[in-house]
C-alpha cells in the first residue's frame, strides 16, 4: 500500500495537476489553432495526457469502487492450472498478448477515412470514445469472463440473458464476421488493384510463410525465433524484389491485376489457406503479421516523435455536412460507426472473452490489461490520423475520393479538388505517384494506401535517401495486407466453425469439424458470404468502401452494444445499481448510434446514403431501360439494386438484433431488481491463498 | 546477490521472448514443465516440440476469433 499513500501526497496531487493542466494546454492548441498547420506533437501529447489520466483515475474508479476488482479472489488461471490454456501469467506478458490479440487493421483504416472530416473530430470521438466506453467495454467484459471460468460472450449472455439471446448473439457475431471479412478483403484489393510492385511482395509471403510453416515443422520444430527471422529478412528482400518486379515491363505485366481478378483470387486463396492444415500457411504468415505488427507500431511511433510532421488538414474540413467524397452522411451518427476501432470495437469483447481470462494471474491485473491494452489500440488510431492528417488535403482527397468523382485524369481530378477548395496540382499528383514507384494515386480508396503514402512520408524522414520513399509505401502496404490476410484465413476458419455449429442444429452430422465434407460445405459457404460483398464492393459504382465500411463500423457497434448491454444486466444483478451508469452511458451513446445510422442507411432518401434509394433508382432506371454508371448491361443494373436491397435486409439485421438484446437485457435487468439478493451467475469464490501458487 | 547489469538484461530478455511467444499463443514451456512435475509427477511431459505443436493446435481450434 506504500504506493497509494505517495499517491495521496501533496506533491502527487500537485504533479498530476501539472500533468492535468499541460494535457489541456496541448489539447487547447490542437483544438483552437487556426489557419496555419499545428504540429502532429500537439496532437500527441495531448493524446497521452488524456489517456494517461483516464487511466490513472477513471480506471482506477472502474477497479476499485464499480467493479471491486478483488485481487483475494482465486482467477481461472489459479484455480483450474494446467499449464496449457489456463495459465498465471505475468500481467505485462499478458497485456502483450492481449493487445497483440486486439490490435488489427480497423483502428489503422477508420481514422484515415474519418479525417476528411479534419483531425479534429476524429480525435476527440477517439479519446472520448476509448475513456468511457472501448476501454470500458474491455475491462469489463474480461472481468466477467474471469469471474465465469473464462466463458466466451455468447455463454455468458446465454447464461445471464437467457438461451434466446445467446442464439441471436451467436447470429449476430456471424454476420458481422462475413461483413469484416469482406470489408478487409476490399481494403486489400484496392491496395493492391493496378499495383504489380505491391501484388508481388504480398503474393511473396505465401511461399515464405509455407517456408517457415515446413521449417518449423521439420527442420526445428518450434522454433519460433529463428523462422520469424528468417521470415522477416526474407520479407524484406521481397519488397526490394518487388521494385524490379514492377521495373520489367514483363513481370510488371503478369503481376499487374485489376480489382475483380484479386477479389477472385482472395477468394480462393481465403477457401484453400482456411482449409489446409494450420500449420503449413495459417500459422506462420499469423506469427510474421503478429511481429511486423507490433513492430511497425513501435517504429511508427518512434518516427512520428523524431520527424515531428505538421498536420496538413484542417482542424475542421466542410465536409462535416455529410458532402464528403470518401463517405457520405452527416458527421452524427456517421463519424461514430467509421471510427469504430480505436474508439470502442465490439470485437474486442470476443477476445476479452477468450483466451486472455484464462491467463489472469490476479483479478487486480485486469485494470492494466483491459482498459490499458484498449488504450494503447487508442493512441495507434491516433498515429493512424497522424499519418493521414499529415499528407497533403489535396492529395489525401485525390487518393480517397471515387474515380467518378475525379475523372479520369490528373488534371481532371487536380481540378475537381481544387473546386473543393484544397490546392493540388497535377504535378504535385504525378510527382507523388512517382514516389512511392506507383502508377497513379488517383482513388486508390480503401485507406491503406492513404496510410501507406502517410507512413512512408514519416519514415522518409527519418531514413531517406534514393528510391527510400517507394520502399517505405510498399512496406507499409505489405504490413497492412499482410495482417488483413492473416485475419481472412483465420477468420474464415471461425466462421466455418461458427457455421457447422448453426447447421449442425439441423443436420447433425455437418457439426463434425474432422469430416472433409461438412469442413468443405461449411468453408465455401462462408467464403461466399463475404466473397459476395466482397465483390459487389469492387464493381461498386462509389468504390465499395463507401457503401461497406458504414455497414462494417454499423455492426461492430452492433456488437459493442451488445456487449454492453450485457455488461449493464451484469452490473445489477451483481446489486451494483450505484454504478450501473459506467456501462448505461456508453450503451445508450452506441444504440443510438447504430439505430439513427441504420436508420439513415435504410430510409435516407439521398442514394449516396440511402440503401433503399440507391436501390430504387438503379431499378426505376433499368425499367425505364436506362443504364447507370459503372453499369454495362440491364443484368448488372437488377444486381446492383438487388445488392442494395441486400445491404438493406443486413442493415435491418442489425438494428433488429440490437433491439432484441436489448429487451432482453431489460428482462433480466428489471427481473434481477425484483430480487434482493445478488443473482449474477459468477463461479463461487475461492480465496486465491487457499491455492498453493 | 545483488542484481548486475547482465542478469537485469538476462531476465528482461527472457520476458521479452516469452511476451513474443504468448502473442503467437504459445505459453511458456518452463512454466508447463514446473506444473507438470508439482501437480502430476507420475505423468511425462510433453517433450518442446509436442508443446509447441500443441499449443499450434489449440490456437486455431474452434471458437478463437481475433480483431478487426
Amino acid at each position: 500500500m506504500a504506493r497509494a499513500t505517495t499517491n495521496n501526497t501533496l506533491l502527487g496531487k500537485l504533479g498530476w495537476l501539472a500533468f492535468a493542466v499541460a494535457g489541456a494546454a496541448c489539447l487547447g492548441v490542437v483544438a483552437l489553432k487556426r489557419g496555419e498547420p499545428v504540429n502532429a506533437i500537439w496532437l500527441v501529447a495531448a493524446a497521452v495526457a488524456v489517456l494517461t489520466i483516464a487511466y490513472r483515475f477513471y480506471s482506477r474508479f472502474l477497479a476499485d469502487t464499480a467493479l471491486q476488482l478483488d485481487s483475494g479472489r482465486a482467477t481461472p488461471a489459479l484455480r483450474r492450472n494446467d499449464g496449457l490454456d489456463f495459465v498465471p501469467t505475468n500481467r505485462w506478458v499478458l497485456y502483450g498478448h492481449h493487445f497483440a490479440a486486439i490490435a488489427g487493421a480497423g483502428p489503422l483504416v477508420g481514422p484515415v477515412l474519418a479525417a476528411q472530416m479534419g483531425y479534429l473530430p476524429g480525435t476527440l470521438w477517439i479519446l472520448a470514445g476509448v475513456v468511457f466506453a472501448g476501454a470500458m467495454q474491455d475491462m469489463i467484459i474480461l472481468f466477467c469472463s474471469t469471474r465465469r471460468d473464462g466463458r466466451s460472450l455468447g455463454e455468458m449472455m446465454r447464461a445471464e440473458l437467457g438461451n434466446t439471446a445467446g442464439t441471436i448473439a451467436l447470429l449476430g457475431i456471424l454476420a458481422i464476421m462475413i461483413i469484416l471479412l469482406a470489408v478487409l478483403a476490399l481494403v486489400v484489393v484496392k491496395a493492391l488493384a493496378e499495383s504489380p510492385w505491391g501484388t508481388f511482395t504480398v503474393a511473396a509471403t505465401i511461399p515464405i510463410a509455407i517456408f517457415m510453416g515446413v521449417y518449423m515443422r521439420w527442420l526445428r520444430p518450434g522454433r519460433i525465433l529463428e523462422a520469424s527471422l528468417i521470415g522477416l529478412v526474407l520479407l524484406f528482400a521481397s519488397i526490394w524484389a518487388g521494385g524490379h518486379v514492377a521495373a520489367d515491363p514483363q513481370w510488371a505485366k503478369a503481376f499487374t491485376l485489376d480489382g475483380r481478378q484479386l477479389s477472385w483470387l482472395l477468394i480462393g486463396y481465403g477457401f484453400v489457406a482456411s482449409v489446409l492444415p494450420v500449420w503449413f500457411l495459417l500459422a506462420p504468415r499469423d506469427y510474421l503479421s503478429t511481429f511486423l505488427k507490433i513492430g511497425t507500431i513501435v517504429v511508427l511511433a518512434l518516427a512520428i516523435f523524431i520527424a515531428q510532421p505538421d498536420l496538413q488538414m484542417p482542424a475542421v474540413t466542410r465536409f462535416i455536412d455529410g458532402s464528403g467524397p470518401v463517405w457520405s452522411g452527416n458527421l452524427f451518427p456517421f463519424l461514430f460507426v467509421t471510427i469504430a476501432c480505436g474508439a470502442v470495437s465490439g470485437f474486442h469483447a470476443l477476445v476479452s472473452s477468450g483466451t486472455t481470462p484464462k491467463m489472469v494471474a490476479n483479478e487486480a491485473d485486469i485494470r492494466m490489461i483491459g482498459y490499458g491494452g484498449m488504450l494503447m489500440e487508442a493512441f495507434v488510431a491516433i498515429m493512424a490520423l497522424v499519418a493521414a492528417t499529415a499528407l497533403q488535403p489535396g492529395i489525401y482527397f485525390a487518393m480517397n475520393s471515387p474515380a467518378a468523382v475525379l475523372g479520369g485524369s490528373v488534371e481532371a481530378a487536380a481540378q475537381a479538388i481544387s473546386q473543393w477548395g484544397f490546392v493540388v496540382t497535377p504535378e504535385m499528383l504525378t510527382q507523388t505517384a512517382r514516389d512511392i514507384g506507383e502508377t497513379t494515386i488517383l482513388s486508390r480508396t480503401g485507406g491503406a494506401p492513404t496510410l501507406a503514402v502517410g507512413m512512408a512520408q514519416i519514415l522518409n524522414e527519418v531514413i531517406s535517401g534514393e528510391g527510400m520513399m517507394a520502399f517505405w509505401y510498399h512496406y507499409a502496404i505489405l504490413f497492412e495486407a499482410l495482417f488483413i490476410l492473416t485475419t481472412i484465413d483465420a477468420g474464415t476458419r471461425v466462421g466455418r466453425f461458427m457455421i457447422q455449429d448453426l447447421l449442425g442444429n439441423v443436420h447433425a452430422p455437418l457439426r463434425h469439424t474432422e469430416s472433409w465434407a461438412g469442413n468443405l460445405f461449411a468453408t465455401g459457404l462462408c467464403v461466399a458470404g463475404w466473397g459476395w460483398f466482397l465483390y459487389q464492393g469492387v464493381v461498386d459504382p462509389l468504390g465499395g468502401i463507401n457503401t461497406l465500411w458504414p455497414l462494417f463500423g454499423i455492426a461492430n457497434q452492433m456488437l459493442a452494444a451488445m456487449a454492453l448491454i450485457f455488461a449493464c444486466t451484469v452490473l445489477i444483478k451483481m446489486k451494483r445499481d450505484r454504478y450501473v451508469w459506467v456501462a448505461a452511458v456508453p450503451t445508450t451513446w452506441l444504440v443510438i448510434c447504430t439505430l439513427s445510422a441504420s436508420w439513415l442507411k435504410l430510409f435516407s432518401e439521398n442514394p449516396k446514403i440511402g440503401f433503399i434509394a440507391n436501390a430504387q433508382r438503379f431499378a426505376d432506371a433499368a425499367a425505364r431501360g436506362e443504364l447507370l454508371a459503372p453499369a454495362k448491361s440491364l443484368e448488372q443494373m437488377q444486381r446492383i439494386a438487388f445488392n442494395n436491397y441486400l445491404n438493406a435486409g443486413l442493415c435491418t439485421l442489425f438494428a433488429c438484433i440490437v433491439l432484441v438484446i436489448l429487451f432482453f437485457g431489460l428482462r433480466a435487468a428489471f427481473a434481477a431488481r425484483r430480487t434482493s439478493t445478488a443473482t449474477a451467475l459468477e463461479t463461487p469464490y475461492v480465496a486465491a491463498a487457499s491455492i498453493s501458487a | 546477490m545483488p542484481p548486475t547489469t547482465i542478469t537485469v538484461l538476462r531476465a528482461c530478455w527472457r520476458q521479452l521472448c516469452e511476451t513474443a511467444r504468448l502473442a503467437v499463443g504459445v505459453p511458456d514451456y518452463g512454466s508447463y514443465l514446473r506444473h507438470q512435475r508439482e501437480r502430476h509427477p507420475d505423468a511425462e511431459p510433453l517433450s518442446y516440440e509436442a508443446f509447441f505443436a500443441d499449443r499450434l493446435a489449440a490456437r486455431y481450434a474452434r471458437g478463437r476469433s481475433r480483431c478487426c
